[in-house]
């Protein structure tokens, strides 16, 4: 019997706000700019400078651009709002990824602790579970998830401790790709959540 | 159940020399583990050629063979005792590169020595791989031999880009950052390694995977692919993840395996870069230290290889699971082999607590270092030319000799760089640097040929109008450009660059300083102390105010400087690539349009015109593609221009021999050539005759005239042995900072004078 999590089910992708004026515009070339730099030249490689430069950590929403980048910490939907930007601008095609994972019951418990401290909500915390976000990018009908939070792949085939136990994938409205990805060997449709088999 | 040799009643003994376990341990307990598993009741027996080696106290060892240290062995002997061991009941597993390189030599003919034979060895040496580069489809790192002159080392370190590896023969690599180092790990790696056969090569940026097999005579038996999952600083494994070999490259290596005829284990070592191509760096003729991983993944290398050799049936090995990390454990220490004795301390990390194995002992009887022979550098015609006019009986020395037909050789090349500039759309200037040597004669030879002088203070500004130059023709740089008095208005400089936003604050408040008024930009993740910080989003929004506020009819410039030869060429263009990217950011963000690009490069000479003057188009295109109302593009090849212009002469003043090397004392100083260390200066001995002798690298030193132990001209040289007091050396490419950064030392001189 695979545990669901209604209460996640409904959260929608992080983006981050623009305040359509100069502050956010100079925010966003600075950011661009930046990526061109700090990312090797030749193949798309992948920002990883983003996480190097902002801790990961509890930050308000609403986030406009003219905040993020001025920002010490950054959460999960921000790291990856800025990584699946720099992507797209690289000329690949990126996707947020929600995702559910399973940790234990003391690293939930810090976790909230360390949110509700700040100010933040702490709902994405809850059992031995959390809710995360990250980037699915795309290559043909391919997916691969890379986790800015923690600069790293997540693979398919992860059991137990840190697995991924769900996940969806958001295409904007206008996404002219295809309906149905394939993450490792499971095939995951645009957004429905899936919820994995195997050893949770 | 006991082990029996297929024919015979005897157990099985397998020996397993290399077993020394630490950070960076060697196969054998790996190996034995393995063995254990299939070969339940056979004798295992660690071999080592030192107490040091802590895998002897490995309680799957039944027993050990502990022999001295390679240099004390009597290495036929050893070889006739090995022989004997194995006669008709026992196997030999060497798990050390040298010693496989030994045996394959002196046991060639023993089926029970697994090793393979010495050709294969020879044709799976780095760098080259010849082997491999030949049937499998993988990328070899470009290399290139320490024995090459020390001028054509550095210029496939500044091509290649930094860090480049300086490996020895068969162990060890030194990841390095800089001229010097290189030069300090290739007397460490030669001084341990006994050999001059050491590579430079070019690093890799990738994820490092492994293959490992085993075959016999010829007939791979199987392979297994790793991933290293993290590994330690020394970039050894400590946890991995094992799968297949993917089948082309599984059947790449049969054909390969059975061209070489290959008997052992083996292990090659890949990286996987972004793009997803494979770079083999090593081939290891023995089993990698990880293979107990392989085995806990199904494949018994070890256990298949004794299989295969037809010592008995070995049990089956189960798959526990597909990936493995490391562990540290202690475990007691065996009777009979008591732990290394306490040395005084200076003497408590030497060779062999570092090499319990003893393999720099066993480099050194292969070969030891012997005298170097490399090749001399190539000194350009012209340029001997101009050597040869020197009167050297008259000339006082130290002297600074300017080559005539050199610099003119070389403005005439930038000449034409500025030329070649015509075609592409935009004005191309170049910029003589007056730092670099404000000598008159070049000073001249700049305006000559067409070309800016730049400056970086007032004082400089004073020199280049004094030599010629409109202040139409000035490039305003540095971060004391005000210095020591504001500029003076003698008109319209081409450009004035701020080296922050304080002094941009200023300048643009200055009507009709320059055409062009701009900032220097320093680049994301360079470590420098100049111009404005891009990664500070704070300086950029403080950027983009300040350029908003100036008049609209000024023209706004960019400005950034990085040497080549300190980041790589390569890595040059990917900051110019990005640096056109941060003006066009500066453009999108302060509705001001950017129209000068100025890019200064501190560049190498060769480099100046083998490589920008080639890519000079296509620079400019991308420079319009992306800031589409540029017009002029500047460069400023800094010391370029400067270095090849002039030799510094200098008289041998005493000749020392000791049994290594010769040391020769001349009159010159580091004080006289300040950057002696940084790059390598090609060093020609002059005879009396007026013949050129140019200086190959070697174990000889050049030491300068002064009482500091740093002033050391170079230790790298080979000198020749008609080398007498009162000869002249000329030490080349002295003309830029060699020059107009020497200082008076050792002369009874203050610095006031």
């Amino acid at each position: 019997m695979v545990e669901r999590f209604p209460i996640w089910e409904h959260f929608a992708v992080s983006h981050i706000a623009d305040h359509r004026q100069d502050c956010c515009r100079t925010a966003r070339a600075w950011f661009l700019a930046s990526d061109r730099s700090l990312r090797s030249y030749g193949p798309p490689s992948l920002p990883s400078w983003i996480r190097l430069r902002y801790d990961w950590g509890p930050c308000l929403w609403p986030l406009y651009w003219c905040e993020a980048i001025r920002s010490k910490k950054l959460d999960c939907g921000a790291l990856t709002d800025l990584t699946r930007h720099a992507i797209v601008a690289q000329g690949s095609v990126a996707l947020h990824c929600q995702l559910i994972r399973k940790f234990n019951c003391e690293a939930i418990s810090h976790w909230r602790a360390l949110w509700l401290e700040s100010g933040s909500p702490a709902e994405w915390a809850q059992g031995e579970h959390a809710y995360h976000e990250a980037c699915a990018v795309v290559s043909e009908n391919m997916i691969s998830i890379w986790d800015p939070s923690d600069n790293r792949w997540i693979e398919a085939c992860e059991e137990g401790y840190g697995s991924t136990v769900a996940l969806r994938i958001a295409a904007p409205q206008d996404w002219g790709g295809s309906q149905l990805l394939q993450w490792g060997t499971r095939k995951i449709p645009i957004g429905t959540w899936v919820y994995l088999e195997g050893d949770h | 159940m006991t082990i029996f040799n297929e024919g015979t009643d005897l157990p099985l003994k397998i020996y397993i020399s290399g077993v020394h376990s630490s950070a960076n341990p060697s196969p054998g307990v790996g190996v034995a583990r393995s063995l254990r598993i299939a070969y339940p009741d056979a004798t295992l027996i660690a071999v080592d050629f030192s107490i040091a080696s802590t895998g002897i106290h490995y309680d799957c060892f039944d027993t050990v063979w502990m022999q001295r240290p390679w240099n004390e062995l009597d290495l036929r002997l050893y070889a006739s005792q090995i022989l004997q061991l194995l006669q008709g009941e026992s196997l030999w597993i060497s798990c050390l590169d040298l010693e496989v390189e030994w045996l394959a030599q002196e046991c060639a003919e023993e089926p029970r020595v697994l090793v393979p034979p010495s050709s294969a060895i020879e044709l799976t040496t780095k760098p080259a791989i010849p082997a491999a580069r030949k049937y499998l489809p993988v990328s070899i790192p470009d290399s290139i031999p320490v024995t090459r002159p020390a001028w054509e080392q550095y210029d496939f370190c500044r091509r290649n880009g930094w860090p480049i590896w300086c490996k020895g023969p068969k162990y060890e690599a030194r990841c390095c950052y800089s001229w010097r180092e290189v030069l300090e790990s290739t007397l460490e790696l030669q001084e341990t390694w006994a050999s001059q056969n050491l590579f430079l090569q070019t690093n890799v940026l990738g994820h490092e995977e492994s293959i490992a097999f085993c075959a016999y005579k010829g007939l791979l038996v199987d392979c297994v692919y790793m991933e290293k999952r993290s590994q330690t600083a020394e970039g050894k494994v400590w946890a991995g993840r094992i799968t297949e070999v993917d089948s082309a490259l599984q059947e790449a290596l049969r054909r390969l395996v059975a061209e070489l005829e290959w008997s052992g284990g083996a292990e090659l070592e890949l990286i996987r870069d972004e793009r997803g191509g494979l770079y083999l760096i090593e081939w290891n003729p023995r089993f990698p230290a990880w293979i107990h991983g392989a085995t806990l993944a199904g494949h018994n290398l070890p256990a298949e290889l004794v299989e295969a050799a037809g010592l008995g049936k070995a049990v089956d090995t189960p798959a526990i699971s597909q990936e493995f990390v490391r562990v540290v454990l202690e475990i007691p220490a065996r009777p009979g082999y008591c732990l290394p004795r306490l040395a005084p301390i200076k003497y408590a990390s030497g060779t062999l607590s570092k090499h319990p194995s003893g393999m720099p002992l066993l480099a050194r009887r292969f070969g030891g270092i012997g005298p170097r022979k490399a090749d001399c550098p190539k000194i350009p015609q012209i340029t001997i030319e101009d050597l040869a006019d020197i009167d050297i009986r008259t000339v006082k020395t130290p002297r600074r000799c300017f080559l005539p037909r050199t610099a003119k050789s070389v403005f005439e090349k930038a000449q034409d760089i500025k030329e070649r500039g015509r075609d592409l759309g935009v004005t191309v200037d170049i910029a003589y640097s007056v730092k670099t040597n404000p000598d008159p004669i070049l000073m001249t030879l700049a305006r000559n040929h067409g070309m800016c002088a730049e400056a970086i203070t007032s004082l400089e500004i004073e020199h280049a109008a004094s030599s010629g130059f409109p202040p139409n023709r000035i490039i305003v740089n540095g971060p004391a450009q005000f210095w020591p008095n504001e500029i003076l208005s003698r008109g319209t400089f081409k450009a004035v660059f701020a080296d922050s936003l304080e002094r941009l604050a200023r300048v643009i408040q200055q009507s009709n300083l320059a055409k062009f008024l701009g900032v220097r930009l320093r680049p994301p993740s360079m470590p420098s102390r100049f111009g404005v910080d891009l990664q500070d989003p704070e300086a950029f929004f403080n950027l983009v105010d300040l350029l908003r506020k100036t008049d609209l009819s000024q023209g706004l410039g960019i400005h950034f400087h990085i040497s080549s030869d300190v980041v790589g060429t390569g890595r040059w263009w990917e900051i110019y690539q990005s640096m056109l990217h941060w003006a066009e950011a500066i453009e999108a963000s302060s509705g001001r349009i950017v129209g000068c690009v100025d890019v200064g490069g501190g560049w190498f000479p060769e480099d100046l015109v083998g490589e920008f003057a080639v890519r000079l188009p296509k620079a400019i295109e991308q420079a319009k593609r992306i800031l589409e109302r540029v017009q002029v593009f500047l460069l400023e090849p800094g010391k370029a221009l400067a270095q090849p212009c002039v030799a510094l002469l200098t008289r041998v003043l005493e000749v020392r021999r000791s049994q290594r090397h010769l040391d020769v004392v001349v009159d010159c100083a580091t004080s006289d050539l300040p950057m002696a260390s940084f790059f390598p200066h090609r060093i020609v001995a002059l005879r009396r005759d007026n013949s050129l002798e140019p200086l190959p690298n070697g174990d000889d030193q050049i030491l300068g005239r002064n009482c500091m132990e740093s002033d050391i001209i170079t230790e790298h040289v080979s000198i020749p042995a008609w080398l007498v007091p009162g000869n002249v050396i000329a030490i080349c490419d002295a003309g830029a900072y060699d020059t107009s950064m020497a200082y008076d030392f050792g002369r009874g001189r203050t610095y006031d004078g």
